[in-house]
């Protein structure tokens, strides 16, 4: 039991360090020299943990190797999974171990985001009502990379899916009824993109609609 | 008065009292700014503000304005409370179609009037691009007195309409 | 003998009782709700995305304006998830304060709820007579804000400025007369035949289905399940006041009616304690003028009038606004719940259900 659990943590911690080491190098070293005007200030992140606790490592190792990396970070317990054929029974098996609320569903954009493996991200906050824990799955995606849908397990994910389907663009299988929930049904493109405008197609979309009352008139 | 026409029996003390004379269009004018029914059309944070002009402590029925008709056929003023977007626009429009003439339009609050604080993709950027509007309320979200002030004002602009003017304009010849 | 058909009808975004511009697509068969499904967006202005492009400071206004009743739960809840990502320790006196505050806005969220409530069911008085004791609320708002509705109340690290001078008289004015008003929309209201008519039995949600549609706050409480992010997970200084999770077994309309009641009293007994035990000292701690918070991603909810209010924020450590803002309304969620809620009930009890889910649509839609 003890080797077990003992060799499962390392990888995720080579991976981590990899990952830490990337980050400065890549990313932040560049761009200064490339412009050089201001010195960058130093960028302070907040510090990612080993998970300490047994119910957090005991989760860990049910998911296996489906599990891209574990940490906690701001006293919160972070979990990325991948978003492969396991997809779904991997949170049927995170619902068996108490995690019965989940609370929210939220999509991000990675696009000028530093560090991040893909364009997108999935965060799925979830709750244990027995046992008063939070957790957050998070999962990456490519563009047009599509997820699996929890609704099956969770269905208050309904309205989340089709927030982040109609704000980000982000497509989710094996459900029904993924259309629009707060723009209109004839509305074009994403709007909480990064590449686009905060107030990218408003124009268009309010002649088109001024003319359109004018007709009626 | 002639003896022996029409006012028989009415003597001038009697003129005096009870009668006044007066325009057509200035009693017109006086009935409706006195009894101006608006129409519950909240969308969004002002509309609270409307209700507690409607409630106990600033009691909107004191100016003749306190029965809020929750259809657009009943009603002559709308006042659009709140942010109007982009989804909301043919609805507003809609609904001030379906009202009868004579109508007024109060713009209530920052968004109504020009968006606000909402500079952003889903707002239309004023209520004005879409119906005409009499008063504009600033204030994000304006206090209950503003309103009323408003109100006011709208009252004030009811009394200087024209009743020639409108007839002119649909093609009645006065 | 007569041929049975389903119609569809249209509720909404114009309509009296929808509280805001909700649109409901009703499937009726005769009087009876078949189906439902909600058509929402019409309020939709871009909070999130508007957000990215502010700073946290300019961001705050815009919480205000999610839950426009309960402003000063939205600035709560923003506020502490910004000092958590800062890690950022607030002095005694300003999160006593908060909490004075925060319940306060509370019991006019639940007066406003109420008032609504019954004059869509039909009861007119109970309207004027919460509308009356929410004003004596939002002149202390007034007074230390200079807003009524919307107050942009916090700051990081503590509060705007001081106490001001005559604020706790208002408060203990406020706790000597609202126990007797609250007995006054009691008698109209509680043993009312109408009332109850219109409301035991109607809008059954089990606490199993509830907890999977993600429901919270009084609506989950009504349905047996005590949970309340005040007592569970306590922030501010909740744990060191003495209350309890109003919670009630009934599962229906009238239980939801009795536990926003019960929690107004809880609130208002929260609110003494309060009082009595402010503190002297700093209400800020000491924080550097631009606020610039450490990469990372954080996600932290509070027990707003409607439910568990979330915030997952995210910053990339460079600019001096969120990243990413997402804000998780209880009313987005709770609406949900109104689907298996209405179904096999008349069109009459929608309204009753709606106004019992307490949704707001600004926050609904962001």
């Amino acid at each position: 039991m003890s080797e077990e659990l003992k060799n499962n943590p390392s990888p995720e911690k080579d991976k981590k360090e990899e990952v830490k080491a990337k980050k400065p190098v890549e990313g932040e070293k560049p761009k200064p020299a490339a412009k050089k005007v201001p010195p960058k200030p130093q960028i302070v992140v907040a510090p990612k943990e080993e998970p300490a606790e047994d119910w957090q490592k005991e989760l860990i190792k049910k998911l296996g190797d489906d599990v891209e990396e574990a940490y906690v970070s701001v006293g919160e317990f972070n979990i990325v999974l991948k978003n492969n054929e396991n997809f779904i029974a991997n949170f049927e098996n995170i619902k068996q171990h108490g995690f019965d609320y989940l609370a929210d569903i939220s999509s991000v954009d990675y696009l000028k985001f530093e560090g991040a493996p893909k364009r997108f991200g999935l965060s799925y906050h979830l709750y244990s009502m027995n046992m008063n824990r939070r957790l957050r799955v998070k999962v990456f995606l490519d563009e047009n990379e599509k997820v699996p849908s929890v609704m099956d397990i969770w269905k208050t994910a309904d309205f989340h899916e089709r927030e982040a389907y109609d704000l980000m663009g982000i497509v989710f299988t094996g459900r029904q009824g993924l259309k629009r929930i707060l723009l209109p049904d004839d509305w074009v493109g994403h709007p909480l993109r990064k590449d686009v405008d905060k107030v990218e197609g408003r124009e268009e979309y309010t002649a088109k609609l001024v003319r359109k009352l004018r007709e009626e008139d | 008065m002639e003896e022996g026409g029409v006012g028989v029996g009415v003597t001038q003390e009697l003129i005096d009292k009870f009668l006044i004379t007066t325009k057509l269009e200035w009693v017109f004018n006086w009935a409706r700014k006195s009894s101006v029914w608006p129409m519950t059309f909240g969308l969004a944070c002002c509309a609270i503000e409307m209700m507690a002009t409607g409630a106990s402590r600033f009691d909107m029925d004191r100016f003749g304005a306190g029965i809020f008709r929750a259809t657009p056929r009943q009603s002559d003023l709308m006042i659009v409370a709140g942010t109007v977007t982009l989804k909301m626009a043919p609805v507003v429009r809609k609904v001030y179609d379906q009202m009868p003439e004579p109508k007024w339009v109060i713009s209530m609050g920052a968004c109504a009037n020009s968006g606000g604080l909402f500079n952003s993709y889903s707002t239309l950027q004023g209520v004005d691009k879409i119906v005409p509007v009499d008063v504009y309320i600033p204030g994000c979200p304006p206090r209950p007195e503003s309103l009323l002030y408003g109100f006011m004002r709208l009252q004030d602009k009811i009394m200087k309409s024209s009743l020639r003017e409108k007839y002119l304009k649909e093609g009645i010849n006065v | 003998m007569f041929k049975r058909e389903i119609v569809e009808l249209n509720m909404g975004p114009q309509h009296p009782s929808t509280h805001g511009v909700l649109r409901l697509k009703l499937k009726l068969d005769g009087e009876t709700v078949v189906d439902l499904e909600p058509e929402i967006g019409y309020l939709h202005r871009g909070v999130e995305k508007l957000a990215e492009n502010f700073n946290y400071l300019q961001a705050l206004n815009l919480t205000d304006r999610l839950d426009y009743i309960a402003a000063v739960s939205n600035n709560l809840g923003y506020i502490e998830t910004l000092e958590k990502l800062g890690g950022v320790e607030v002095p005694k006196k300003a999160q006593y304060f908060r909490v004075l505050l925060t319940e306060l806005n509370r019991i006019a969220s639940h007066l406003l709820w109420l008032a609504t409530h019954a004059l869509d069911i039909g009861a007119m008085t109970v309207f004027l007579y919460a509308f009356r004791e929410r004003e004596m609320i939002l002149d202390m708002f007034e007074m230390y804000t200079g807003g009524r509705l919307l107050t942009t109340t916090f700051r990081y690290g503590g509060l705007k400025e001081d106490i001001p001078e005559g604020f706790d008289k208002k408060v203990k004015e406020f706790i000597k007369i609202f126990p007797s008003r609250m007995e006054d929309y009691e008698d109209l209201l509680t043993e009312n035949r109408i009332w109850k008519k219109r409301t035991v039995g109607v809008g059954v949600i089990s606490a199993e289905d509830a907890i999977n549609l993600g429901l919270s706050g009084p609506v989950l409480r009504g349905s047996g399940v005590p949970y309340d992010i005040r007592k569970v997970e306590p922030y501010e200084v909740y744990d060191e006041f003495d209350w309890e999770i109003a919670v009630e077994n009934g599962c229906d309309t009238y239980a939801r009616y009795k536990v926003r009641m019960k929690e107004m009293r809880q609130s208002l007994r929260i609110v003494e304690q309060a009082l009595e035990g402010m503190p002297e000292g700093e209400f800020r701690a000491k924080v550097p003028k631009t606020l610039k918070l450490p990469k990372g991603e954080v996600y932290h909810s509070i027990e707003a009038p409607k439910g568990e209010l979330g915030y997952y924020l995210i910053s990339d450590g460079k600019g001096t606004g969120p990243y990413r803002l997402k804000v998780r309304g209880p009313s987005f969620v709770n609406l949900q719940g109104l689907k298996p809620m209405c179904k096999g009930h008349m069109v009459a009890d929608v309204v009753a259900i709606i106004g019992t889910l307490d949704v707001v649509l600004g926050e609904i839609d962001r």
